[in-house]
């Protein structure tokens, strides 16, 4: 019975129509270079305030599933990679296209897609229960370790760029400091008298700022560039043949859980998993030669790759309360706005609703899969669609979007605050997603540490508590401070062996 | 030279906040360390971070090279576009999301146009396209305030 009401929850007109419409928002965001997932799901957030909560995840995973694949289709046809998630599709994807085999890796790429989307959905399904249980003894001083371990990891996990990670994150989390204290609800801090900030800056506000408008600015400097795909065959359904699938099963297999591993992981996201999955693959392949040059292996493998993410990081959020990534960070304060909290006591608390959310990740998957297969063709009519036309359009949707949650111009002018914040540090090489998971977990970093503190009376008393917040908190200082002495010990060895090299 | 520049205005907002920190109004009951305690811990977690990212960046001559990206944001077509927004948004309340959201759009596109194609948008297209901009904006308008709930100012027109 439980079994049926989940599915009645979402077979249902309403839920099918919005997923629906979710698969093809994010495919249009997805397969449009310059607009993603993200952009996509803060857009449609206002909208949610308006359903009740499973339609509003129903058009919300739809756009999730529907952006990360929809990536492909730019990535294949013109070697511009609709999102970071789809960069390694371009490297045998366009070599295909070149050949004249377009069709076969825009059918390929969307197989993959599905296959690592469901893959992780099933490790979704198996492991945030289990996660969410063992999370259900967590006290503050625990919701203070997970929160800061996920902070710590989404930076330390971004090679090359930590420092500069961590200075996004810090900046994040200034942000939200902004408005009244928690906890004492005393203090107002950071408003410079202004009462508009009491509450501090919105989630939506800063999304929309951070993420959507920058990157319509920066397109729009270059506007005149001209894209031309290419031409693909008219056919009804595009679905790779049997023995293709056969040929490529243990890559999907590796590359889904790559994907799903990978997705678990604060910050990493699709676009690294792709990437390793891609040379996990060349690496075990009979014949790494070929990859590069248009050879299927290389497109099912990082696919199914990027798909599986979702998934993956869908299991920290929904079990623990920590988003795995920047789409599922604005997904949680869409749940935050229903008035409902990620986290074990979704599962624990309504499982019904847990179990409806991951059915709903099943159901956008195999949607996205049917859209695909009969729209590739059409898909590819979109990357032509006028930019002039669209950014100006984008552009009113995120007014929509800021203006609508409390009615107040003043989001509206805040805005443009974090235009400059987000271009500053987006075209500049400091990554955006410590800064919005910063966004989103500060109040409750904050408010976790100050509970902690009170209930054991001291900081020094929070750490002699022996239990996972104080080992999750070692590992958030232990983990970058490692990989900092290791970074400076290879540094340093580096110079040695090219003196021993000189001298030889 | 652009990012170190960056990096010490940061700096100093952090000071800045930092002292802002002991106007702090500070519960007379409250042990969790009061409402300043987080923001400086981060603040000078912060400060060390921007520290060591100076150091790595006078240290390096590629990244000291480095072209520091903000200035264009406020250049030629960025920045008129940016304008545009800034006068919808100024516009918004007193004309309503109707009017504001068509000139807007009318405006931008047309701006636009010119800068994608490097030719100016014709009659025919114009006459086409601008009514069907007015034609979306009114519906968009009652979908979202009729249907959907959501409070867009009105302005001159409330429908």
């Amino acid at each position: 019975m439980d079994f049926l009401n989940i599915v009645a929850n979402v077979i249902n007109p309403q839920c099918i129509l919005l997923i629906v419409v979710g698969v093809v928002i994010g495919n249009v965001f997805g397969c449009i270079p310059g607009l993603n997932g993200p952009i996509a799901v803060a857009l449609v957030l206002p909208i949610t305030f308006t359903l009740d909560v499973i339609p509003s995840m129903a058009l919300i995973m739809g756009i999730y599933m529907g952006s990360i694949s929809g990536g492909l289709v730019s990535a294949i046809l013109l070697k511009i990679p609709g999102t970071a998630a789809s960069v390694a599709t371009t490297f045998d994807g366009y070599p295909m296209t070149q050949k004249g085999r377009a069709t076969d890796a825009l059918s390929y790429g969307a197989f993959a897609s599905v296959f690592g989307g469901l893959f992780s959905a099933i490790v979704l399904l198996l492991l945030a229960p289990v996660l969410s249980k063992m999370a259900i003894g967590f006290g503050p001083w625990e919701y203070f370790g997970t929160a800061v371990l996920a902070l710590s990891l989404v930076c330390s996990l971004l090679s090359g760029k930590r420092i500069k990670a961590f200075i996004a994150m810090l900046v994040g989390l200034l942000v939200k400091m902004v408005g009244m204290s928690p906890v004492d609800s005393v203090a107002i801090r950071y408003t410079f008298g202004n009462a508009m900030l009491e509450n501090g800056f919105d989630l939506v506000v800063i999304i929309i700022g951070i993420f959507a408008l920058p990157e319509i600015i920066h397109n729009i400097g270059k506007i005149n560039e001209k894209v031309t795909p290419a031409k693909i065959e008219k056919r009804i359904f595009f679905i790779p043949k049997l023995h293709e699938i056969k040929e490529n099963f243990l890559v999907m297999i590796q590359g889904s859980i790559i994907g799903t591993v990978i997705g678990i992981l604060p910050g990493m996201g699709g676009g690294a998993a792709s990437l390793i999955s891609y040379e996990q693959a060349k690496r075990t392949s009979k014949h790494p030669e070929k990859f590069g040059t248009g050879y299927e292996p290389g497109i099912f493998s990082c696919e199914s790759a990027n798909n599986a993410t979702s998934g993956g990081a869908l299991v920290p959020m929904l079990a623990l309360g920590v988003p795995g990534d920047t789409v599922t960070a604005i997904i949680m304060g869409a749940i935050a706005m229903q008035g409902i909290t990620a986290g074990p006591m979704l599962s624990m608390g309504q499982p019904e609703l847990f179990k409806t959310i991951i059915f709903i990740v099943f159901v956008a998957n195999i949607v996205m899969y049917l859209f695909q297969i009969s729209t590739i063709r059409f898909m590819a009519q979109i990357i032509k669609v006028p930019k002039y036309l669209l950014f100006p359009i984008i552009a009113v949707f995120c007014a929509i979007g800021v203006i609508s949650i409390r009615n107040s111009m003043f989001d509206l002018f805040s805005l443009f605050f974090f235009i400059v914040i987000g271009y500053v540090l987006d075209k500049n090489g400091y990554p955006l997603s410590p800064f919005i998971l910063a966004s989103v977990l500060g109040t409750s970093v904050e408010t976790n540490l100050r509970r902690s503190i009170m209930y054991y009376n001291s900081f020094g008393g929070c750490l002699k508590q022996i239990s996972i917040g104080t080992l999750f908190f070692a590992l958030a200082v232990g983990i970058p401070a490692i990989l900092a002495v290791l970074n400076l010990v290879r540094k340093k060895k580096v110079p040695v062996e090219e003196g021993r090299r000189e001298q030889g | 030279m652009g990012e170190i520049f960056f990096l010490i205005i940061l700096a100093a907002a952090g000071v800045g906040m930092f002292g802002m920190s002991f106007g702090f109004q500070v519960s007379r009951i409250d042990s969790s360390g009061g409402p300043a305690l987080f923001p400086r811990i981060v603040i000078i977690i912060l400060l060390l971070f921007i520290a060591i990212r100076i150091i790595m960046v006078s240290k390096s001559k590629e990244e000291l090279g480095k072209k520091f990206h903000f200035l264009e944001i406020f250049q030629g077509s960025r920045l008129i576009f940016l304008l545009m927004f800034l006068g919808y948004a100024v516009l918004m309340k007193p004309l309503g999301f109707v009017i504001s959201s068509s000139l807007f759009l009318i405006i931008a596109v047309t701006f636009l146009y010119k800068k994608q194609y490097g030719e100016r948008i014709t009659v025919k297209k114009g006459l086409i396209l601008y009514p069907v901009i007015l034609i979306s904006v009114a519906v968009l308008y009652y979908i979202f305030v009729n249907k959907l709930n959501v409070l867009l100012p009105g302005g001159i027109i409330n429908f």
